[in-house]
């Protein structure tokens, strides 16, 4: 195998990495559901 | 496509509810999230007869319809709004035998929302032994239900309730108790008001405080105007109902069951006069968790050992068999390394899953909150704390997400905050491989000073969260009303089947969710420490060759400070260099720094880091423990894992709040980043002080 | 005689007179905490808190505030 092809496969590596790191820290789902501050939300 | 039936699984805790899952979906199950909470939301598909499939859901264990918790809002939720796509077509209520009458309250008020209903009767086989029999045509026609009598022990009774699915459309939805008779009234009104709605739905709509988020927010306003009594009438109101419900379940248990006292055993109270002992009962707790630690360390070496080497050999062998290039460096020194990292954490992982798990089917887990209540409350947290702080032993994520059973929020908000502070299982490797590395292997009194040292960071961790409960207690201003009934269910063997299921589902979640970003950023670090900016990183050859030249230096010498240089020039290197003062104090050298660094991302990481950090350029086969013996302190020279610097180590990874994934649970627990900032400022902070003074005393 | 379950000695049995408090949590009525009831004191755990009860064969832990709110009646072995 050539090292051509060895650089494209290491670098489509490290993109699927860096891609799937984001993907979970940085681009959350935002949710909005009701807030359970300081105050015990009335479950109980 | 055939058509799905929707299957709702309804029942008490401690029913055996979710062995009827098992036993309706084998491993054809998946574990979830409720959106926006995390309540655990387990699904599975289920092969009828003909063709047919059912989704089955499992809801969380509830004792009544009035919920007084997260995870009992789930069940209500789901069962007053129609649009929602999981809302079933016909719910199974699963009871137990020998609680049958307080089983059946949860039934009746299902049977009142007028959905198709099936009522499983499970331990079907403990009627004999406790003297139990059943007029089951007696109990269908009052019921208006069908009945399935199931044992999952002795798998009887499945394929029945299986039919009973199939068929779901020929049962009766007649409700049982007519709820005007409490207090006519009032409920008059309310029919007049609302004449299209189902009576007992509108009384649950105004009595709840639940987040009807999903339904129709309309309907439910305007409900919410009819509020005319206050909160005292009407939970004098839901006391009538409970009292009415109960003296139906009486009238119809009366003719239906019979209970053969003289033949009926109960050992229970027996076993619990020692088990919850005011002194035995402490003892043989404290002598269940010596067993088990001991266990996990002991059972868990030989196959971590294992692994690590099994691990070191691939990496060799991949060097060496595939052709040269950045590709097969990548696998070899970031990816084999990376995955070593997280595969080595699953036997321990698996045992600690096991005995927890056993603990609870059990029914010991119960015993425990008794015991632990009153001692727990002086430190602001509640007997049901125990749990939660003792899964903490594996993770923090499941563990705080156990907190959801504690009613009081204030103690339930105090046992989130405290629980990362237990020494969780990604700690472990870390105090593993480094105890291993600068504690002496010598004995006292036949226990080893390793396995001493281990024990006193699990105290020391326990120690840090008793405490700091006992602060926030003070500190806290949030007044709120705590309450506090636990069953204690009849002590069972746990059935084989579910504690595997555990263990392997709690062991997969590990793998395929921490692992994935372990192996991630494993790759990702592997590129920044192979390459680097400048000539100081591409010139390293000629560089080193030059700084070298006097001196006689073997091929395999000058081999190894190219590669050190290299290193120290990478994009790691850089970024390691520019936070060593900070850490330098603490007895760390900027490899040290990088691990940290990448330990938010999780604790194991770690290890990991290190050994892709070492292995890069590196063409010895070698475990990952001989490498960090190797490293010296480039500054005060010797090892740099010495005494000084390892317990410094130990003590910052017992204190410090390194897990991004915790954060966010507490985040989403909690619906606010107030508390899981306050947990990484604080935790932090106190761990680098401790560090700090531990390395400048003792180095 | 009137009494709370709070003052209830291990090995003693009774029966529940009284749940209307509003300090009784409805879940404890739904676990078959009613009027009616008989209860035996399995254990406690120390300082009499909480109270291990076997009401009408469930088995089941409340804290000693809870119980003073539910009024009992002490009965004889027979």
């Amino acid at each position: 195998m050539n090292p051509f092809i060895q650089n494209i496969l290491a670098i489509t590596a490290l993109v699927l990495a860096i891609g799937f790191l984001i993907t979970k820290f940085f681009l959350k789902k935002k949710n909005s559901k009701k807030a359970c501050g300081d105050d015990d939300c009335g479950c109980h | 496509m055939s058509k799905q039936i929707n299957v709702a699984l309804i029942g008490n805790p401690n029913t055996g509810k979710t062995s009827v899952f098992n036993a309706l979906t084998g491993l054809n199950q998946k574990v979830g999230n409720y959106p926006g909470i995390t309540v655990e939301k387990k699904e599975g598909i289920c092969k009828l007869p003909r063709g047919v499939k059912a989704h089955i859901i499992d809801l969380p264990g509830t004792y009544s319809l009035n919920a007084s918790s997260l995870d009992e809002n789930v069940v209500i939720e789901l069962l007053l709004n129609k649009n929602d796509k999981d809302f079933p077509d016909v719910a199974v209520v699963v009871s137990d035998v020998e609680n049958l009458k307080r089983n059946l309250l949860l039934y009746t008020q299902i049977k009142d929302l007028e959905i198709p209903t099936i009522l499983v009767i499970n331990m079907a086989d403990r009627m004999d032994y406790k003297g139990i029999s059943l007029d089951l045509n007696y109990l269908e026609e009052r019921l208006k239900t069908k009945i399935a009598l199931v044992s999952t022990r002795k798998k009887q009774g499945i394929d029945r309730l299986k039919s009973l699915i199939t068929n779901y459309k020929e049962l009766s939805i007649n409700h049982c108790i007519d709820l005007s008779e409490i207090d006519k009234n009032y409920f008059e009104n309310l029919k007049t008001a609302f004449p299209n709605q189902l009576l007992y739905k509108l009384w649950l709509v105004i009595t709840q405080d639940v987040n009807f988020g999903k339904a129709d927010r309309n309907e439910i306003d305007a409900v919410t105007n009819f509020k005319t009594k206050s909160k005292a009438d009407l939970k004098r109101l839901q006391q009538k109902e409970t009292i009415k419900r109960y003296q139906f379940i009486n009238d119809v248990l009366k003719k239906g069951q019979t209970i053969d006292i003289a033949s009926a055993k109960d050992l229970r109270m027996q076993f619990d006069r020692i088990i919850t002992h005011k002194i035995w009962g402490y003892l043989i707790f404290f002598v269940i968790l010596l067993t088990i630690f001991q266990a996990i360390y002991d059972w868990s070496s030989v196959p971590m050992d294992f692994i690590d080497k099994t691990f070191a050999v691939l990496s060799e062998w991949t060097k060496t068999q595939l052709p040269k290039g950045a590709f097969t460096n990548l696998l070899a020194e970031g990816v084999i390394p990376g995955l070593g990292g997280i595969i080595i954490f699953i036997p321990q992982i698996a045992f600690l899953f096991l005995f927890i798990s056993v603990l609870e089917e059990s029914g010991y887990m119960s015993r425990v909150v008794f015991l632990m209540d009153r001692i727990m409350r002086r430190f602001g947290l509640s007997g049901k704390s125990i749990v939660p702080l003792i899964s903490g032993t594996a993770c923090a994520i499941p563990a705080i997400m156990a907190t959801r059973n504690i009613e009081s929020w204030k103690e339930r908000l105090i046992t989130i905050l405290v629980t990362p502070f237990i020494t969780c299982s990604a700690r472990l490797p870390v105090y593993l491989i480094i105890i291993s590395l600068v504690i002496p292997e010598g004995r006292i009194f036949g226990l080893g000073y390793q396995a001493l040292t281990l024990m006193f960071l699990y105290l020391i961790g326990f120690l840090a969260a008793i405490i700091s409960a006992y602060i926030l207690n003070r500190v806290l201003k949030i007044k709120s009303k705590t309450f506090f009934v636990v069953e204690m269910p009849n002590y069972k063997l746990p059935l084989i089947k579910n504690v595997a299921i555990t263990v392997l589902e709690k062991t997969k979640a590990f793998v395929f969710g921490a692992g994935k970003i372990i192996l991630a950023i494993s790759i990702v670090l592997w590129f920044l420490a192979s390459y680097g900016p400048g000539e100081n990183f591409n010139d390293a050859e000629t560089i080193t060759k030059k700084e070298y030249a006097n001196q006689n230096l073997s091929a395999e010498e000058l081999h190894q400070k190219i590669a050190s240089h290299k290193l120290e020039h990478s994009y790691i290197g850089l970024t390691g260099r520019a936070i060593e003062p900070a850490i330098r104090p603490l007895g760390y050298d900027w490899k040290i720094g990088i691990a940290i660094v990448s330990s938010f991302a999780a604790r194991e990481v770690f290890v990991g880091t290190l050994a892709t950090i070492y292995s890069v350029g590196s063409d010895q086969e070698e475990t990952i423990k001989n490498r960090m013996a190797g490293e010296i302190n480039p500054i005060l020279g010797g090892p740099l894992f010495n005494f000084a610097s390892g317990i410094s180590l130990l003590l910052f990874y017992a204190f410090a709040m390194q897990c991004m994934s915790t954060l966010a649970v507490v985040k989403k627990e909690t619906n606010s980043w107030k508390w899981p900032a306050l947990q990484l400022i604080i935790m932090s902070g106190f761990a680098y002080i401790v560090a700090l003074i531990a390395f400048q005393v003792l180095k | 005689m009137e009494d709370n379950l709070a003052n209830l000695k291990r090995g003693e049995r009774c029966v529940i007179t009284d749940v209307s408090s509003i300090h009784i949590p409805l879940k404890l009525l739904e676990m078959g905490c009613l009027p009616g009831n008989y209860v035996e004191l399995v254990q406690v755990a120390p300082f009499q808190d909480p109270m291990y009860l076997n009401i009408n064969g469930t088995h089941l832990a409340i804290r000693k505030e809870t119980a003073i709110h539910i009024l009992i009646k002490k009965i004889a072995y027979e």
